[in-house]
């Protein structure tokens, strides 16, 4: 029964937001359009774009959708009331909140895949019409499957961080200012982290780390990555639900 | 006796400094329309909040079904429906997903949700608009439809805020014939407020009335209605006495602002007759005569006034 409730959750809200009444598809374009947007760049990369393992890092950023998405689920139920309804109703709070969760993942994530198809068939495209070459070109499988994997933990981060601030925010312009940090953080950790070791590891240990990861390892370096990015979401999803207290988020 | 299916003691709940509610016992039989009275800021909205678990009690505690509303709520909720101070609908939903949601939430397999909604929006006069966005409909016909929504799952107990709020008179008869009829029929219980007495006079079996948080009366409406100040009449003519009128011993209150219309107040028990007759002897001419039936507004009022005097 939870796992109807839940889907009965984010199907609506999946729905609600790509087809909101009124304005047919205008969700599904604004999805799209994003995810256009975000291929440019690996578009401009050309077919190397295809064989690195940076693609990881590109394949992420388009999960900053979120951060539109997510101060609708709470905040903005709160400010439009309908809210307390919902709460009234028979949903348990898992249903309510893993529901939420999981529209907001998979709308990020889809988003995120979609951005990689477009740079895919954007790059073979140019390739096509500049040599004429036949053949098209593919992520190998190991990086397509990474890119699937990190893709969804990261949406599912970012959307369990969003969460996290907005429950009780009172209203979405609120909840939207409250994003930056956590996307900062979900986000930005992946780009500076790098850096940062950088600054603190001896070069030698870095040298011999990359040579290693390179030398066909890089699976390792990313389900250790996957590991740790199950457990973030992990502690962010309970962090929410302790915060979820039915009885307390009525705010006026 | 019936049992008693929402049963309330010493309710209480404190937002800072305000006591929006206030030690409140009362107790519901099922099968009946409760109204629950009281002006603007008196405490309605907190306990429908307070007994959906939607709040937490400050003091007291409250049992729906024989379910604790502080550690059992999951299952009072499965079995009530509700429409809340705000209507609470999706406006980037047509009508129709709106319902569906609701019926899925519910748990109505599929061909009977769909049954159902077909229904409910047929009677409602709602369905050749159920594909609209309901962002730009009236307030009335959201309204509507969020009471199509409490009552989508066909609940054993029903809460109703102001549920008629926007609706055109037409529109309130039928809902209280709805609600009238599934009392009657399927047993079902309603816990209503209303700042609407004359519908809650028709409408509801038992009333309780509160202000600022406190119970001031619970009982059978008939009964609470009796229970106000003494009969009225309301005599059209000319020559009025009233200083005479204010003299007479069965006389509490005159009316009159020089009108052809005067109204009295009268001691309970009084009888009309012998007064007209003297008033005649008085040299007053008199065309008619009303005896006028206390209303629930009437107890209402004077309970107001009653509690200004001792608050
Ligand atoms: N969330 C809240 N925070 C602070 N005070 C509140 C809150 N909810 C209600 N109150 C206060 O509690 C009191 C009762 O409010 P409530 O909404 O229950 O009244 P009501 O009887 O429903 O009034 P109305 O007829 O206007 O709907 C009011 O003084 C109100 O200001
Ligand atoms: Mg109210």
């Amino acid at each position: 029964m939870l796992w109807g409730d839940i889907w009965t959750v984010a199907r609506k809200e999946l729905h609600e937001t790509l087809f909101p009444a009124g304005k047919r598809q205008a969700g599904l374009v604004q999805a799209l359009g994003y995810a256009g947007l975000m291929g440019l760049a690996p578009i401009m990369m050309g077919g190397g774009y295809l064989e690195s393992w940076g693609a990881l890092i590109f394949a992420c950023f388009p999960i900053l959708i979120v951060t539109s998405t997510v101060v609708d689920l709470f905040a903005g139920e709160r400010e439009r009331h309908t809210f307390e309804t919902l709460l009234a109703s028979r949903l348990p709070d898992r249903a309510i909140l893993l529901g939420k969760l999981a529209a907001i993942t998979v709308h990020a994530w889809g988003v995120a895949l979609l951005s990689q198809l477009i740079a895919v068939v954007g790059i073979n495209l140019i390739r096509i019409a500049g040599q004429g070459e036949g053949g098209l070109h593919f992520f190998p499988a190991d990086i397509a499957l990474s890119i699937v994997l990190l893709t969804l933990l990261t949406a599912g981060l970012a959307g369990g961080a969003g969460i996290l601030v907005s429950l009780r925010t009172p209203t979405a312009r609120q909840a939207s200012q409250r994003m930056i940090v956590p996307m900062l953080l979900v986000l930005g950790i992946p780009g500076f982290l790098p850096l940062v070791l950088g600054q603190l590891v001896p070069l030698d240990v870095q040298v011999g780390f990359v040579q290693w990861a390179s030398d066909g390892n890089e699976i390792v370096v990313v389900l250790a990555i996957a590991v740790l990015l199950l457990a973030a979401d992990a502690l962010v999803f309970a962090g929410a639900l302790a915060r979820f207290r039915r009885a307390q988020l009525i705010l006026d | 006796m019936s049992e008693i299916i929402i049963r309330t003691e010493n309710l209480s709940r404190e937002f800072g400094a305000v006591r929006a509610v206030d030690q409140l016992s009362f107790e519901v039989p099922a099968g009946v329309v409760f109204g629950f009275l009281g002006p603007n800021g008196s405490g309605k909205t907190t306990t429908i909040r307070l007994l959906l678990g939607l709040l937490e009690p400050s003091a007291g505690r409250a049992e729906i079904f024989g379910f604790d509303t502080r550690t059992q709520a999951d299952r009072i909720r499965e079995r009530c429906g509700a429409l809340l101070e705000h209507h609470g609908l999706y406006e980037r939903m047509s009508a129709e997903a709106n319902l569906d949601y609701y019926g899925r939430i519910n748990h109505l397999p599929g061909a009977e949700r769909q049954a159902r909604i077909k229904e409910l929006l047929d009677h409602l006069g709602l369905w050749e608009r159920r594909k609209e966005g309901i962002g730009g409909w009236s307030k009335g016909m959201k309204q509507k439809l969020a009471v199509a929504r409490a009552l989508l799952h066909r609940p054993a107990l029903l809460f109703l805020d102001e549920p008629t709020s926007g609706f055109d008179p037409v529109a309130a008869v039928e809902l209280r014939r709805d609600l009238a009829r599934m009392v009657e029929q399927e047993g079902v219980t309603v816990f209503l407020t209303t700042h609407n007495l004359a519908e809650a006079e028709k409408l509801c079996g038992q009333a309780a009335v509160i202000r600022e948080g406190r119970l001031l009366a619970v009982g059978d409406t008939d009964e609470l209605r009796a229970r106000s100040a003494g009969p009225r009449a309301e005599i059209r003519g000319r020559g009025f006495d009233t200083a005479a009128l204010q003299a007479r011993p069965e006389v509490v209150a005159v009316h009159y602002n020089g009108g052809d219309t005067i109204r009295l107040d009268l001691r309970p028990g009084a009888e009309v007759a012998p007064l007209v007759s003297w008033m005649v002897g008085a040299g007053a001419q008199i065309e008619e005569v009303r005896r006028v039936q206390n209303s629930l507004e009437d107890f209402f009022l004077s309970l107001m006034e009653a509690s200004d005097v001792v608050g």
